[in-house]
C-alpha cells in the first residue's frame, strides 16, 4: 500500500466512523486523528483517557488490571491478594510474563493466585473479617513473605469494606508491610487509573519506610522504574546500566522486591521506562527526595545509544566513558543483526496498538530494521503520551485512541500493513485475515525485547513472523486460479 | 481547587502537572516570581489559566501546591 | 551477549554466565532475601504433613483456585447461538479478561462486548450504559441476538437487568422485538459452570417460556442436546456424528463449534454456525433433552422439566465405554432408532485399544482436578482401565457431585484409594502431591506449578502433569480433541498411555545406567 495523503487518511477515518449511531460517532471521532507534525500539543486533535463507549468492542482493561496485573503483581516477595470474587485473580495470572528469580511459594509469590474468593455472604456481611483471617492464614503458610497487598476487586468498594483499617491492624500484629489498594475495576476509565492508584499506594505505605535508616550509597546509584521484566526485559536493561558503571539499586517492579522499593529514595537518578504507569512515583520522589527522573527508551540500537548517553550525561566522565564503551562493545553485534534482517524487512509497514509506552517506544526499533510505523494507538494513554507519540510518527500516519475492534480491522483492511503489533484479543482476528501479527504486550511468549540483547530477539521475531511461509497459504490454489481467470475475463 | 505540581522542565522553563487528570503542560507565564512572592496567576501552553495563592519562592522545585482553575481547558 | 548466528530468547539467554551473575548479584546486594539455607528449610517444611495440616485449616484464603467466575461461563454459552453477540453488563475489565482467557485457550478471536460501567454507574445504576450499549451493539455488529450476562458490579448494586432492557425497547434504543435474552451471573455465587447454566436457562426461557401453547413433546421427532460448559471442540463433533450415524434428528442447544474454529482464509468471521433461534423455539417439541453434564445443569434441567415437560433422561456424562453405552442406549430408547453397526465397531475399537494399553495403566495412581462432570467422566474412564484415582480436587463441586462421585468410586475396587476434596484448591493439591505422591496429576495447565514444585524436592518426587480439562494455555490445539463418546475414550486412552510411556523413557534414557529398560518396543 502506498502512503496515504493527509486527505486520504482523513477520509478513511470518516468512512470508518460512518457505521456508528450519531452519539457514538461524535465521541469516537475525537479519538482518531491523522498525525500532523506541525502541531505541538496532541489535545488539539485527539481526545484520550475518557470513558469507552458502551457496547463497542473496547480492548481496555480496568483499574485492578493496572494495579494488580501491572504494577504490584511483579514484585516478587510481596503477596498480592485478589480481594473479591474468584475470577480476577485467575484471569490476571501469568499472562504478562513478569519474570522473576526465586523459589515460588517460599520467598517468591508472583506466579501464585491468592484470592479471598468472595461468596454471597461476604457481599452481604462484608469481607473485612475474612480479610483479617486470610492475612493470618497467609502468615502461617508463607512466613518468608516480606509484605502483603490487598488488591480490591469491584465489590469491595461497593459494600463499604474498610480494608485500610484491617491493613493497619494486621500490619501492627504481624509486623509486615500490608498495603490496601483501592483499585476496584469500576474506578477510572481503563487500566491507567489503576497504575496511578498503585503508585499512590506505594507512596503512602512503602516509599518513606526507610527515611531514617542509613544506606550505603554510591554516586552512581540509579533505579529502573516502569520495567516489568516481561520476558526478562529488565535484566537485559540492567546489564547495560551495570556495564556502564551504574549501580542499579532497584527494579520497579519486574523481579523487584520490597527492600529495593524502600531503598529507592536513596538513589541519584530515577530511570523511567514506562512513563504512563510510573511517572507518578517518579514525580513524587523528585519533589520529596529531590531525585531527578529521566525517560529513556531501550528498544532498538539507535534509541538505546541515545538513551545511554542521555543517562550518562547526568553523571561524571567515568560513566560517560562507560556509556561509550558499552555502545562500542555492542555495535558490531547490532550491525550484524541489522545486516541480516534489514534486507528482509526493509520497507515493511507496521501498525501498532498497545498500551503503556510501546506504541511510541518501539518505533525506533522498527526503523532500525528499515520498517515504518504507519499507525499507532494506545488502549489507555493520556494526552501527554500522544504529545510524545506525535513527534515520533511520520506526517499523515494514523493515530487512534481506545480503538474499537471494528475500527482497527477496517484500518487494517484499508492500509494493508505487513505486520501488526498488538494484543491477544486482537491477534487471532488478524491471523484469519492473513496479516502477520506479533503480540506486543507479552512479546508473544518470546523476549526480552529491551536492551541490545533484546533487540536481537526483537529482530529475529519480527522477521520470523513477517516472512513465515504460512501467510502465503490462505487462498486455496483452485480459488486463486478462479480469481486470475476472472481477471483475465474482465481484461 | 486541585493539587498541582510545578517542576523545572528540561528546557529550563517551568512545567505544570495536574496529577488527578494527568495534564502536563508548559507554564508560559507566572504572575509573581521573586524570592518573596511566588505564584499568582499562571498561564499554560494550552491556554489554561490557574491561580496559586502567592507564597515565598520555594527553595527547590518541584513543589506541589493547591491551585484554582481560572479559565481555559482542563 | 547475542550473536546473529545464535540469537537466544529468554531461555537460554538468562542462563548465560553474565546473566546468572547479574541475577545473583542483584539478589545478594539489593533484595535482602533470607539465606539459602533458610529457603531450603522452609521449602522442605512446605512439603510436610505438618504443613498440609496447616494448609487444610484454611477457611478464608484460596490459593490457586481451579475455577473461575460465572460470567465467563455465561459468555461461552452465548457464543453457541447463531449470530449472537455476547454482551456483558458491568465493568469492561472483566470482559477484557474473559476474552483473553478464551483467546489463550482456543487460540481464536473472541468477540464479546461490555457496556463499560464506571464509578458514576456504580452510584446511579447502569441503566444508561445498557441503553447506550444496546443501541451501539445492535447497530455495529449485525447480530441476530444479543445475549446479556452480568459482572459483579451490576449484581452488587442490584441493577434490574430485565427492567433496563425493557426500558431500552420502550425508549427506542433497540427495536421492540430484537431478541435480547439475559441472565444474572454473579461472580460471587458458584463458578463458570453455574454461569453457563444460568445463561442457558436465560436464553431458552426467553424464547420458549411465553410460547408453550401448541408445543407437543416429541412432535418434531428430535432430541435436544445440552452440552454445558464444554471446551473440547471434538466433543460437539463426536456427539453430532454419533447421532447422525444413528439417524437420529437432533438439535444441539448451544453449539459454538464453528465460531471457535473458523478457517484462516483472508476474512475474519465474527460469527459462524451456532444454534438458531428457530431451533430454540422448536426445542420443546423434541422427545426430550439430554444434559451432557448432568450435575452442573440443575437450573436448565428444572426449566426443561417444568416448562417443556420433558422427562430428562438420567444419564452420566458420556465418557468412557459404559457411560457412552448408556448414552447411546438411552438415545435409542427415546427415539426408537437402533445403535448402528458403525458405533458398535467404534466401541469395539476403543475396547481393543484398552486391551492393548491396559498393562501400562493398571494400578497407576492418578490425582485429578477440574470441573465436576468432567471429573466424574475421567474417573469413570480410569476405573475402566484399572487406573487408581487418588486425590480428586473439585474446587466448584456441589452436593450432587459428591454423591455421584462417591457412588462411582464405591462401584469399583480401583476406586478405594480415592479421596474427594470438594471445594479445595490447587494449593491443597500441592500438599497432597507431596505427602501422598500419585504417579501423575491430571488437569489443566494450572497443574504445572505442582509438577515444578514436586520436582524441586527431588527427581523422585516429581508428579508429572497430564493436560486434560480447561484451561490449557501452554500447549497448542488440545482444545480440538475429544473426550466424549468412544472416540473421546480413544483420545483419553492414548493420552494417558503415552504419558506413562513418555515418563518411562525420561527415566530410562540414561546410558549404561537405566537404559536397559529404554525399550524400542513398548
Amino acid at each position: 500500500m502506498s502512503e496515504l495523503t493527509r486527505e486520504q487518511a482523513q477520509a478513511l477515518i470518516e468512512e470508518v466512523l460512518e457505521v456508528y449511531p450519531e452519539k457514538a460517532k461524535k465521541d469516537r471521532a475525537k479519538h482518531l486523528m491523522v498525525n500532523d507534525k506541525t502541531i505541538e500539543q496532541s489535545k488539539k486533535c485527539i481526545t484520550s483517557n475518557r470513558k469507552s463507549v458502551p457496547g463497542v468492542m473496547t480492548q481496555r482493561g480496568c483499574a485492578y488490571a493496572g494495579s494488580k496485573g501491572v504494577v504490584w503483581g511483579p514484585i516478587k516477595d510481596i503477596i498480592d491478594i485478589s480481594h473479591g470474587p474468584v475470577g480476577c485473580g485467575a484471569y490476571s495470572r501469568g499472562g504478562r510474563r513478569n519474570y522473576y528469580a526465586g523459589t515460588s511459594g517460599v520467598d517468591s509469590f508472583c506466579d501464585i493466585n491468592f484470592t479471598s474468593d468472595f461468596q454471597e455472604k461476604d457481599i452481604v456481611f462484608g469481607g473485612d473479617k475474612k480479610l483479617a483471617k486470610l492475612i493470618d492464614e497467609l502468615e502461617g503458610l508463607f512466613p518468608l513473605s516480606k509484605g502483603i497487598s490487598v488488591q480490591s476487586e469491584c465489590p469491595v468498594g461497593l459494600i463499604g469494606d474498610d480494608i485500610e483499617a484491617v491493613a493497619k491492624k494486621k500490619q501492627a500484629e504481624i509486623g509486615k508491610v500490608i498495603v490496601p489498594v483501592r483499585c476496584e475495576g469500576f474506578r477510572g476509565v481503563s487500566q491507567s487509573l489503576g497504575h496511578h492508584i498503585a503508585n499512590d499506594a506505594v507512596r503512602d505505605w512503602i516509599i518513606s519506610n526507610r527515611d531514617d535508616k542509613a544506606f550505603e550509597s554510591t554516586p552512581y546509584d540509579v533505579a529502573i522504574l516502569g520495567d516489568y521484566n516481561i520476558g526478562g526485559d529488565a535484566w537485559a536493561s540492567r546489564i547495560l546500566l551495570e556495564e556502564m558503571g551504574l549501580r542499579v539499586v532497584a527494579q520497579w517492579s519486574g523481579d523487584g522486591t520490597l527492600a529495593e522499593m524502600e531503598n529507592t529514595p536513596k538513589v541519584k537518578l530515577n530511570l523511567l521506562h514506562c512513563y504512563r504507569s510510573m511517572n507518578y512515583i517518579a514525580r513524587h520522589m523528585e519533589e520529596k527526595y529531590a531525585i531527578p527522573w529521566l525517560e529513556y527508551n531501550f528498544f532498538g540500537p539507535t534509541k538505546i545509544a541515545e538513551s545511554l548517553r542521555d543517562i550518562a550525561s547526568h553523571f561524571d566522565d567515568k560513566i560517560k566513558e562507560g556509556a561509550e564503551r558499552v555502545i562500542a562493545k555492542y555495535t558490531p553485534a547490532m550491525n550484524a543483526i541489522i545486516a541480516k534482517y534489514k534486507p528482509r524487512l526493509q520497507g515493511k509497514k507496521v501498525m501498532l496498538y498497545v498500551g503503556g509506552l510501546r506504541p511510541r517506544h518501539t518505533i525506533g526499533a522498527y526503523e532500525d530494521l528499515g520498517m515504518e510505523v504507519i499507525g499507532a494507538g494506545y488502549e489507555f494513554a493520556h494526552n501527554d503520551d500522544y504529545d510524545r507519540t506525535m513527534k515520533e510518527m511520520k506526517d499523515a500516519t494514523l493515530i487512534y485512541d481506545d480503538v474499537t475492534g471494528y475500527e482497527f480491522e477496517e484500518f487494517v483492511r484499508q492500509l494493508k500493513p505487513d505486520l501488526i503489533g498488538s494484543g491477544i484479543k486482537e491477534k487471532y482476528a488478524f491471523h484469519k485475515m492473513g496479516v502477520p501479527f506479533r503480540q506486543l504486550h507479552s512479546w508473544d511468549y518470546s523476549g526480552p525485547y529491551h536492551g541490545f540483547d533484546g533487540f536481537a530477539v526483537f529482530a529475529r521475531d519480527m522477521d520470523m513472523t513477517v516472512n513465515n511461509p504460512c501467510w502465503g497459504m490462505l487462498k486455496a490454489p483452485w480459488l486463486k486460479e478462479e480469481e486470475s481467470t476472472g481477471e483475465l475475463k474482465a481484461a | 481547587m486541585a493539587n498541582i505540581m510545578v517542576r523545572k522542565s528540561a528546557d529550563g522553563g517551568l512545567s505544570f502537572y495536574l496529577p488527578k487528570r494527568d495534564i502536563e503542560d508548559s507554564i508560559t507565564s507566572i504572575e509573581f516570581d521573586t524570592p518573596e512572592k511566588w505564584g499568582g496567576e499562571i498561564r499554560l501552553g494550552n491556554g489554561g489559566v490557574y491561580f496559586i495563592d502567592p507564597i515565598p519562592a520555594p527553595a527547590r522545585l518541584p513543589i506541589s501546591v493547591r491551585a484554582r482553575r481560572v479559565d481555559g481547558v482542563e | 551477549m547475542q550473536t546473529v548466528e545464535d540469537t537466544k530468547p529468554c531461555f537460554p539467554l538468562f542462563n548465560e554466565p553474565e546473566y546468572r551473575d547479574l541475577i545473583t548479584n542483584k539478589r545478594e546486594q539489593f533484595e535482602e532475601t533470607v539465606s539459602k539455607e533458610k529457603i531450603a528449610e522452609t521449602f522442605a517444611w512446605t512439603t510436610t504433613q505438618e504443613y498440609q495440616d496447616l494448609n487444610f485449616k484454611r477457611e478464608a484464603l484460596t490459593i490457586n483456585p481451579a475455577k473461575v467466575c460465572q460470567p465467563l461461563g455465561g459468555a461461552l454459552c452465548g457464543m453457541g447461538f447463531e449470530k449472537t453477540m455476547v454482551y456483558i453488563h458491568g465493568s469492561q475489565g472483566c470482559v477484557a479478561y474473559f476474552r483473553t482467557y478464551f483467546n489463550r485457550h482456543f487460540k481464536e478471536p473472541i468477540a464479546f462486548i461490555a457496556d463499560s460501567m464506571t464509578e458514576d454507574a456504580a452510584v446511579f445504576g447502569g441503566q444508561k450504559n445498557v441503553h447506550e450499549g444496546l443501541q451501539n451493539a445492535t447497530k455495529l455488529y449485525d447480530a441476530k441476538m444479543i445475549a446479556v450476562c452480568t459482572t459483579c458490579i451490576a449484581e452488587v448494586i442490584g441493577d434490574d437487568l430485565g427492567a433496563f432492557i425493557g426500558n431500552a425497547r420502550k425508549e427506542g434504543h433497540v427495536e421492540k422485538d430484537f431478541p435480547i435474552p439475559y441472565a444474572n451471573t454473579p461472580s460471587f455465587v458458584g463458578s463458570h459452570v453455574t454461569g453457563w447454566d444460568n445463561m442457558f436457562e436465560g436464553i431458552v426461557s426467553y424464547f420458549t417460556q411465553a410460547t408453550m401453547d401448541g408445543k407437543v413433546v416429541g412432535s418434531n421427532k428430535k432430541i435436544n442436546i445440552v452440552p454445558g460448559f464444554e471446551t473440547y471442540l471434538g466433543n460437539y463433533r463426536v456427539i453430532k456424528r454419533m447421532l447422525k450415524e444413528m439417524d437420529v434428528d437432533f438439535t444441539f442447544l448451544c453449539d459454538p463449534e464453528e465460531v471457535l474454529d473458523t478457517p484462516a482464509n483472508g476474512e475474519y468471521q465474527m460469527y459462524a454456525g451456532g444454534t438458531t433461534i428457530d431451533e430454540v423455539k422448536d426445542a420443546p417439541n423434541a422427545y426430550t433433552t439430554f444434559m451432557l453434564q448432568p450435575t452442573t445443569l440443575e437450573k436448565s434441567k428444572k426449566f426443561v422439566e417444568t416448562t417443556w415437560n420433558h422427562e430428562v433422561p438420567k444419564i452420566n456424562i458420556p465418557m468412557g465405554v459404559e457411560w457412552t453405552d448408556e448414552f447411546l442406549m438411552k438415545v435409542s430408547e427415546v427415539t426408537g432408532k437402533p445403535i448402528p453397526e458403525s458405533l458398535l465397531k467404534e466401541r469395539g475399537r476403543l475396547v481393543d485399544m484398552m486391551t492393548d494399553s491396559h498393562a501400562w495403566l493398571h494400578g497407576k495412581k492418578m490425582a485429578m482436578f477440574g470441573d465436576p462432570d468432567f471429573l466424574l467422566g475421567l474417573t469413570k474412564v480410569m476405573l475402566e482401565l484399572g487406573i487408581e484415582p487418588t486425590h480428586i480436587v473439585c474446587n466448584n463441586s456441589n452436593k450432587r457431585w459428591e454423591k455421584a462421585m462417591k457412588k462411582l468410586l464405591e462401584s469399583s475396587p480401583y476406586g478405594v484409594h480415592a479421596k474427594l476434596y470438594p471445594g479445595c484448591d490447587l494449593w491443597h493439591m500441592r500438599s497432597l502431591c507431596f505427602t501422598d505422591k500419585p504417579d501423575f496429576i491430571v488437569g489443566s495447565t494450572y497443574g504445572k506449578t505442582i509438577q515444578r514444585d514436586t520436582l524441586y524436592k527431588g527427581p523422585d518426587f516429581e508428579v508429572p502433569l497430564i493436560r486434560l480439562g480447561f484451561p490449557i494455555f501452554d500447549r497448542h490445539h488440545l482444545h480440538r480433541m475429544t473426550t466424549l463418546g468412544y472416540e473421546g475414550g480413544m483420545y483419553l486412552v492414548t493420552t494417558l498411555t503415552n504419558a506413562v510411556l513418555e515418563r518411562l523413557d525420561e527415566k530410562t534414557k540414561f546410558m549404561n545406567d537405566t537404559d536397559y529398560n529404554y525399550d524400542i518396543v513398548r
